[in-house]
């Protein structure tokens, strides 16, 4: 893929605001999305990680519409679709996808698979005999039998259900499948048949993600780019081995060390302190200044840049803008 | 898990003597947790893992003699120091003095309308005896050992007005208020950001060292207790199939359960991005009979017998280890 | 694709198995089925519908005219004659056959009580469910209307109305329906208002279904086990409604015979001929209660939870 290539989704600027309870004198908005950019190219996934509270289902609600921007663009092939009126985008919108947390909940309970799978077709126009190959040929992409179609999401498993999910989204034929945190209520023998099975699709059809997840090893495993957010503003972002294997800004350093690893013990520990803020209070400048070891005294006053690093990542941080300023050779790598 | 004969061995806290549950259905009992036996040492910390459905829930409850109804345990016993608790004539007093819980979410286990001050000093007033002002103050000093910023103000304050992490250290205050012996924690961190869940673990940990308490971890996430304990468990359909310390547990897996299990879970610093080893199928159904081996549809090393015959827990040839199978992997040095 | 992901049983691709599959779990063969297992709803059911027919053929079933003033229906000193051969349940005061009055006041109150909730449920789930899902401005306005129709107490703002419009029994159901949409509309939009937060709603609408596609097929199915209930309800509310109207005058106009007038009537009876009162009373709670009980088997009916679930 070249370079001037248009990517296939293009997040410039985005900002989601809500309006928060208002108080006796003002109301305080609530930044849930904070000037979030990013591109996704085809076949490609990039990966958000975040704790609760960072935007990061904010961001995944407002690119298929369900929040409204504050501001800021959105282009899927370069058509922007964050300035138009809901009916023009409906075409648009289809192609972006949404896979959700919870297979109990994204299923209507009253629709059989078949019903459910359908209304992802019906937007395509098919006729009543293509609807049931589409349907048929939709589940053994997903590796279900088709004789489920006939039942009910209660009938079904977490991962058989998670299946269906995938299926309905697909019978869009979109370009993007936004998973948001879609394996994590999923048992862990699960878990894996759904990754792989993603990971097949996206080799078959080309089909891009944006996976969103807390977990950073399944991120890992999954996407080939990610983004750390923090307070609904990405404060890392790059490649998926430079930004987990030396990781510059000390909110993903913090959050590499807290991961616990199946392969042994947790490496050099770097614990953070405190929790995550409370996005309607958010602290002055960088908003992981209260929790952060490598705090400097502009950290409190000014909001950092996001800026290219030395390894093609870029970091927002004071700290490790200083550093590489100072000495370029030593980029505060985290070697676990 | 170890003979009772053996010299200088630290002293147990809790066994747990083939114990079933079942839930009754039209025609008896659907069992779905199927005698279970093992013990926890003092200071000793044991992971018990397993999927949904595998019955480690529902295990802990059988501990502290809290089978949801209308579940019930249908054999075995439970000893406590060498006490037997699971009598029903046994007095009670031992819930919450020596054997304590922790749950996923504090708000289910901590009553909204009480303020945070009152259910610790509850704790004391009951089991210790203390007068009124000398709980507040011991409250306040438990409330400062699990690292809450302002245990003063806590105090007066309800749980809602807590963040998830907080809520979970108050928990673990109430839980250690009395210094059980054995601190039993039900997931206690899967609801938790990663950040929150390595401090809550830290804090469980530093409690566990300093009090001499042995904890029971309960979680689905082999990563946790593989960082936590020095003992797994791993349970499957309502069985013990693989228990071990934590090294060889992970190292040298003898159940193709466990092993696949580790398998599946992707490592945050593996770079080479191998496709991960799936088990195909679903956790079965709690309650259904089997006649063979409950894992040995997702199996890929099952034969004949194991669809006939259930495995029964042996202690394994070359190590500290006891596998319930028919064709346990062999270890191989690596 | 992988040697690992093994499909979890054999791919069957014949859609006559699902179609077959689709046909046995069909609505009305589990209506039927669970009719025959349950027999309080059996009774509900066939007290309803018997109520029904006997409203719609109540010349058929009336043995006499039920506005007909009998001159042996009053004994020789006036007093109406008890229960027997002639007059099955007895005759009132004015000599009229009550058996036949119950039957035509059947009529009249099974309609104001049908007729009322049926326009009230319309008007309660539409208001309901647009202010619910569309939020905003809307239903700001909607509900602030509804709050101040449900500020009146409901009997007293039904005499203020008849009292305005005159009593008719076109004016009696438009006015059980004016009072009794805002409980409906409360319940649904707050019912609406976590249903749209649901996922499966999320999904259909990043499918790019429409505003109403959506609402049709993802909110008011989810609905319909709360109407029934509040329906079957209201139905019986309503037939109470009517009763006290009756009882107070400004009811379906006399000498129509609905079951409220009779007790109104009946009482001032009450302790020389008992039977002016107890017959319409007990036919009344028999009703209530029959469509009291219809509502809850359609409610387990409906539930999701027992969706799907073959027994």
């Amino acid at each position: 893929m070249t370079m001037n290539q248009i990517p296939l989704v293009e997040v410039t600027d985005l900002k989601v605001y809500f309006k928060g309870s208002a108080g006796i004198l003002k109301s305080r908005d609530i930044k849930a999305v904070d000037g979030v950019s990013f591109t996704i190219s085809k076949g490609e996934t990039l990966g958000i990680a975040g704790e609760s509270g960072s935007g990061k289902s904010t961001l995944a609600r407002s690119l298929i519409g369900i929040n409204k921007p504050t501001s800021g663009s959105i282009a899927i092939n370069g058509t922007q679709i964050s300035s138009f009126k809901n009916s023009a985008l409906r075409p648009i919108r289809k192609k972006l996808q949404m896979v959700f947390q919870d297979p109990y909940d994204s299923l209507d309970p009253r629709f059989t698979i078949f019903e459910s799978i359908s209304e992802g077709l019906q937007i395509r126009n098919l006729a009543k005999s293509e609807i049931k190959d589409e349907i048929a040929n939709l589940l053994q992409t997903v590796k279900l039998p088709v004789s489920l179609a006939s039942r009910y999401p209660k009938e079904l498993s977490g991962g058989q259900r998670q299946r269906v999910a995938i299926a309905r989204a697909l019978a869009t034929k979109p370009d993007l499948i936004i998973c948001d945190e879609a394996v994590a209520a999923l048992d862990v023998s699960v878990r894996a048949q759904i990754l792989n099975l993603l990971q097949d699709i996206q080799q078959e059809s080309g089909i891009s993600y944006l996976f969103i997840s807390h977990d950073l090893s399944t991120l890992r495993y999954i996407s080939k780019n990610v983004a750390i957010m923090y307070a609904g503003k990405i404060v890392e972002i790059g490649s998926s081995d430079n930004v987990l294997t030396h990781p510059q800004h000390p909110y993903t350093k913090a959050l590499i060390s807290a991961v616990p690893n199946i392969s042994g013990k947790r490496g050099t520990k770097i614990k953070s302190v405190g929790e995550p803020p409370d996005p309607a209070n958010l602290p002055g400048g960088c908003a992981f200044n209260v929790r952060c070891h490598d705090v400097l005294p502009q950290c409190s006053i000014e909001t950092p840049k996001l800026l290219l690093n030395l390894n093609d990542s870029k970091v927002a941080c004071h700290a490790t803008a200083n550093n590489r300023n100072s000495d370029s050779s030593k980029g505060g790598e985290l070697h676990v | 898990m170890k003979l009772d004969s053996t010299v200088n061995r630290i002293p147990t806290v809790v066994r747990v003597n083939s114990v079933s549950v079942g839930f009754p259905n039209r025609d008896g009992m659907d069992e779905v947790v199927h005698s279970i036996s093992f013990s926890i040492d003092v200071a000793e910390r044991v992971g018990l893992v397993g999927e949904s459905g595998s019955g480690k829930s529902l295990t802990s409850r059988a501990i502290m003699q809290l089978v949801p109804k209308p579940g019930q345990i249908t054999s075995g016993t439970v000893l406590l120091e060498e006490r037997n608790i699971s009598d029903s004539e046994s007095k009670i007093d031992w819930r919450g003095s020596e054997i304590a819980i922790i749950s996923q979410d504090p708000l289910t286990s901590l009553n909204p309308l009480v303020k945070i001050g009152v259910q610790i000093s509850e704790m004391l007033i009951h089991h210790k005896g203390m007068q009124k002002s000398e709980a507040r103050i011991e409250s306040i000093n438990l409330l400062k050992s699990v690292g809450l910023p302002n245990p003063k103000r806590t105090m007066n304050q309800y749980p809602n007005s807590l963040s998830g992490g907080m809520r979970q250290r108050v928990a673990i205050a109430i839980a250690i208020s009395c210094k059980p012996k054995l601190l039993i924690a039900d997931e206690p961190t899967t609801a938790l950001d990663v950040t929150i869940q390595s401090q809550v673990l830290d804090l469980i940990e530093s409690i566990s060292t300093e009090n001499q308490t042995a904890v029971l971890l309960i979680s689905h996430d082999l990563a946790v207790v593989a960082n936590f304990c020095s003992r797994i468990i791993v349970m499957y359909d309502g069985r013990i199939v693989e228990t071990g310390p934590v090294n060889e547990i992970l190292n040298f897996p003898k159940h193709p359960y466990t092993q696949a299990l580790i398998a599946s879970v992707p490592d945050l610093f593996d770079t080479s991005r191998e496709r991960l080893q799936t088990i195909p199928g679903s956790p079965p159904i709690a309650g259904r009979i089997n006649l063979g081996c409950s894992f040995a549809p997702r199996c890929t090393h099952a034969s004949d017998i194991c669809l006939t015959h259930i495995p029964k827990l042996e202690v394994s040839s070359d190590a500290d280890q006891e596998v319930a199978c028919h064709n346990p992997l062999k270890r191989v040095s690596s | 694709m992988s040697k690992n992901d093994k499909p979890i049983s054999d791919f069957k691709n014949s859609f006559e198995e699902i179609e077959s599959a689709l046909e046995s779990t069909n609505f009305r063969s589990r209506a039927w089925g669970s009719l025959k297992a349950d027999k309080v709803a059996f009774a509900s059911v066939a007290v309803v519908i018997f109520l029904i027919l006997v409203a719609i053929f109540a010349p058929f079933f009336a043995p006499k005219d039920p506005l007909f003033q009998y001159i042996d229906g009053l004994s020789d000193v006036g007093a109406p004659q008890g229960l027997g051969r002639h007059f099955l349940l007895g005759a009132d005061q004015s000599g009229r056959d009550v058996l036949s009055r119950l039957i035509y006041g059947a009529r009249v109150s099974l309609t104001v009580g049908i007729v009322a909730t049926a326009l009230a449920s319309f008007i309660g789930v539409m208001i309901g469910a647009v202010s619910g899902y569309l939020g905003g401005w809307v239903e700001s306005f909607l509900m602030r209307l509804t709050d101040i129709v449900l500020a009146f107490p409901i009997l007293l703002f039904c005499i203020a109305l008849i009292a305005v419009t005159g009593p008719s029994t076109k004016n009696v159901v438009l006015v059980i329906a004016f009072a009794y949409w805002t409980y409906l509309a409360r319940i649904i939009r707050s019912q609406v208002l976590s249903l749209k937060e649901r996922e499966f709603v999320i999904a259909a609408r990043s499918l790019g279904l429409t505003t109403p596609q959506i609402i049709r097929r993802h909110i008011i199915p989810h609905l319909i086990p709360t109407i029934i209930v509040y329906s079957t309800l209201g139905v019986a509310t309503s037939i109470l409604i009517e009763a006290s109207l009756s009882f107070l005058g400004i009811g379906v106009p006399l000498p129509q015979a609905s079951w409220g007038e009779m007790i109104s009537e009946g009482q001032k009876y009450f302790q020389t001929a008992p039977w002016l009162l107890v017959a319409p009373g007990v036919t009344m709670i028999i009703a209530v209660l029959a469509f009291n009980l219809m509502g809850d088997w359609l409610t387990d009916l409906f539930d999701t939870s027992a969706m799907g679930v073959k027994r």
